[in-house]
């Protein structure tokens, strides 16, 4: 019902230019959608930027 | 989303199992007529709790009273559960969401003595995470833009310096701000652990080390640079000089002459050394060539009395033994035959006795150790005389070598002299040369301490390079172990400073290609609505502040407080309607929205209600939609009537038949299989021919459209 909160082809044009991942961005507001902790949302936050800057190197 | 069914069981003012069916096809808007009081916002408010599990109390979403939940007829009659039940399709899945209301106790009178329970099944399987799945396809947040109200028209209308906050929500811009702010908080909370690392004690004091090892080489490096230059320049005025100084030719001869003759004299002075400890040894051994005769008389008379003696201590010890023979013959009285003397023989014997006495009183011999030592030292004298008088023809080489020294020395001593005063007069007569000459002189000896100064230089620097090197070296390694969380680090905020820029252009760019599309999808509806489309052309919303205004036909901007209460609903339906259009798509469910509007625009909004989303569903009284109204509205589906019960206070949703209805229709609503429902169901559902009920959701019988009242 509801579109996404980010268009598609804003996000896909921003990522590219900023050279991130879409699916980090996405991942990322959804936690902040779904858990209204701060601190439960931090270390998700946390452990995901952690997994993509792995992920990076790892390439 | 697309609603398919709406079930109320005994929800609140509704009693007993209410059935709102959605149909697919070309018809899509749902009419639901009922008086006030007879549960339209209950119908709104059912859809906000089964889906949040939530009460809305103007445009604001808080926790449910369940004690005013439960229909009262139904808790009178023992069914102590109520329950919403929404069957909806949204992106090709089917989706059956049941929220449910039941008592622990007989006589509940607090929240806590209820359970309420949801269930989700997405195409038939259960879903557990239901909040999750709710809030991706339907945040709280945005609600308000597909279910409103009057009331929140008529609050838009009034006030539109919320919009900004609004409008935000509705895009979701929160959530990305917030998102981009817990990831400022990771970076600095990662930068403080790299900072830490980075500055750990052993680190820092090896940094330090090294920092100031290169301070000290770079401080050693130019001074041995100011003294490398300065030696150069020594160097090239030293060459200089001794150019100049070649073409004194006749002073550098006089010079190498000295320095010949110096030379020389050195010569003749190791010579002399030598020559002198043979000429000591012939003039030691002149007393000795003096008394050489002497000497050999000595050693012949020492010789005669050496024998003399010799045989005067032989005479010595034989009388003396014959005195003892005689002496032991006497005491004993017996001769060697065993005869004993007579007295005679021992006179005789006793005479004998001091003949010998007399002749060893007239014995003194020399004593021979005596003789010994002397013979020797005048024996060490005649080897020497002897040794000096086999050198005696050497001694006229030696002499003519003393000449050939003195003579020498001589020679030299004057010609030094003679070149010493040719050069002293040489040098008085040119300034010039002596000038050079000293110039030469004082800069050999200021070229020789910097050179030496330029050794001690490099030795320093030697040093410092091995320390700095050492120190170095363990700081490769402290960095080599703490590179790889420094490196992981690193990355983390190269990563996160790259995600925050992201955000930020999303943020910047998604509003404003929001707030276009608003602005366009709402000058749409404003322009179809209002009844100055010559005048008004379109809404205008503000980058900045998103204050919506009026664009006119000349394309200058109204100011909404300058619109009639009518105009301003419109601009606020508008507005919503271009909220709605740009951030969802599916339905669209508005209580009583023509409140402030007059007769010609509630006509335009009429025609053109069916636009406003793919399903609209319509609460109105027969106040906001007379008869003709009702007949004339395009594309409605359904109608439904809210019957009321004044006697026993409960409504019910009755069909109205005779509506306009898509023949094609088909309703793909199911059931839960749950055992409170099914009891609730049997209840409910009207029995079939064979006395059984089928389970199914059997519609309700239809009711005339103009009855109203009771059920």
């Amino acid at each position: 019902m509801v579109k996404a909160i980010v268009d598609a082809d804003l996000l896909r044009k921003v990522c590219t230019e900023r050279g991130v991942k879409p699916d980090l961005i996405r991942d990322m507001v959804s936690v902040e959608r779904n858990l209204t902790s701060k601190k439960e949302r931090g270390d998700e936050l946390k452990k995901m930027l952690e997994a993509a800057a792995q992920e990076e190197f790892s390439k | 989303m697309l609603l398919r069914r709406i079930q109320l069981e005994n929800f609140k003012i509704f009693y007993g199992k209410n059935v709102l069916d959605f149909l697919e096809g070309d018809n899509n808007v749902v009419l639901i007529q009922g008086d006030n009081g007879h549960g339209k916002t209950t119908i709104m408010e059912s859809i906000f709790w089964a889906l949040y599990g939530k009460e809305r109390k103007h445009d604001k979403l808080t926790n449910p009273t369940y004690t005013k939940m439960i229909n009262n007829l139904a808790q009178e009659k023992g069914e102590n559960l109520c329950a919403v039940t929404l069957n909806f399709d949204h992106d090709g899945k089917h989706y059956l969401l049941q929220r449910t209301v039941s008592t622990k106790r007989k006589t509940p009178s607090k929240n806590s003595d209820y359970i309420e329970e949801v269930k989700l099944r997405i195409n038939g399987r259960d879903e557990p995470d239901i909040d999750q799945v709710i809030t991706e396809i339907f945040p709280e947040d945005i609600a308000t833009f597909f279910f409103f109200d009057g009331e929140t028209i008529s609050r838009f209308a009034e006030t539109y310096t919320d919009n900004k906050e609004t409008i935000e929500k509705a895009l979701g811009l929160p959530y990305l701000k917030r998102a981009r702010e817990d990831a400022e908080k990771i970076k600095k909370d990662v930068d403080k652990t790299l900072r830490d690392i980075k500055i750990s004690p052993n680190i820092e004091k090896l940094e330090k080390e090294v920092e100031n090892s290169d301070k000290k080489r770079e401080d050693k490096g130019k001074m041995l640079g100011i003294t490398e230059k300065i030696l150069a320049n020594l160097n090239t005025e030293r060459d200089k000089l001794q150019s100049a100084l070649d073409e004194f030719e006749e002073l550098k001869a006089i010079q190498d002459r000295i320095n010949d003759l110096e030379e020389f004299s050195q010569e003749l002075d190791k010579e002399e050394e030598t020559h002198h400890d043979s000429e000591w040894k012939f003039v030691t051994a002149i007393p000795s060539l003096i008394i050489r005769g002497a000497l050999k008389k000595s050693v012949e008379d020492i010789s005669v009395v050496k024998e003399q003696s010799i045989t005067d201590r032989i005479n010595q010890g034989r009388i003396m033994d014959q005195k003892e023979f005689l002496e032991h013959l006497i005491t004993t009285g017996y001769c060697l035959c065993g005869s004993e003397f007579t007295q005679d023989s021992l006179e005789r014997l006793k005479t004998m006795v001091d003949a010998l006495k007399e002749q060893l009183e007239q014995i003194h011999p020399v004593p021979t150790d005596r003789f010994a030592w002397t013979q020797g030292d005048i024996t060490d004298a005649m080897f020497r005389v002897k040794t000096l008088e086999s050198e005696m023809v050497n001694l006229p080489k030696l002499e003519a070598k003393r000449d050939y020294i003195d003579d020498n020395r001589k020679r030299v001593t004057k010609a030094l002299t003679h070149e010493h005063e040719n050069l002293s007069a040489h040098s008085a007569a040119n300034a010039r040369e002596k000038e050079v000459f000293d110039r030469l002189n004082k800069l050999t000896q200021d070229r020789a301490v910097y050179m030496s100064k330029r050794d001690e230089l490099k030795d320093e620097l030697e040093a410092i390079e091995r320390t700095q090197l050492d120190s170095e070296n363990q700081l490769r390694k402290e960095l080599e172990m703490q590179n790889q969380d420094t490196l992981k680090l690193s990355r983390q905020i190269d990563l996160i400073d790259r995600v925050l820029n992201t955000f930020s252009d999303i943020i910047e760019k998604s509003a404003e290609n929001k707030r276009r599309k608003i602005e366009e999808k709402g000058s749409k509806i404003f322009h179809e609505i209002t009844n100055k489309p010559q005048e008004f052309v379109g809404l205008d919303i503000d980058k900045e502040t998103f204050e919506v205004q009026i664009r006119g036909s000349n394309g200058e901007t109204i100011n909404t407080k300058r619109l009639s209460d009518g105009e301003k609903h419109v601009v606020a339906l508008s507005f919503l309607g271009g909220i709605k259009e740009s951030t969802s798509e599916g339905s669209l469910i508005m209580d009583s929205p023509f409140g402030r509007l007059d007769q010609t625009h509630k006509s335009r909004l009429i025609d053109r209600i069916s636009d406003l989303g793919q399903q609209v569903v319509l609460l109105v009284t027969d106040e906001d939609l007379n008869k003709n109204e009702i007949e004339n509205m395009k594309c409605v589906q359904s109608r439904y009537m809210l019957e009321h019960d004044q006697e026993k206070k409960v409504s019910r949703i009755v069909p109205i038949a005779g509506a306009a209805m898509n023949k094609e229709a088909t309703n793909p609503a199911e059931t839960m299989n749950d055992p409170h429902l099914e009891h609730l169901m049997t209840l409910m559902m009207p029995e079939n021919d064979d006395g059984k009920n089928d389970g199914g959701p059997t519609p309700p019988p239809t009711i005339d459209p103009d009855r109203k009242g009771g059920a």
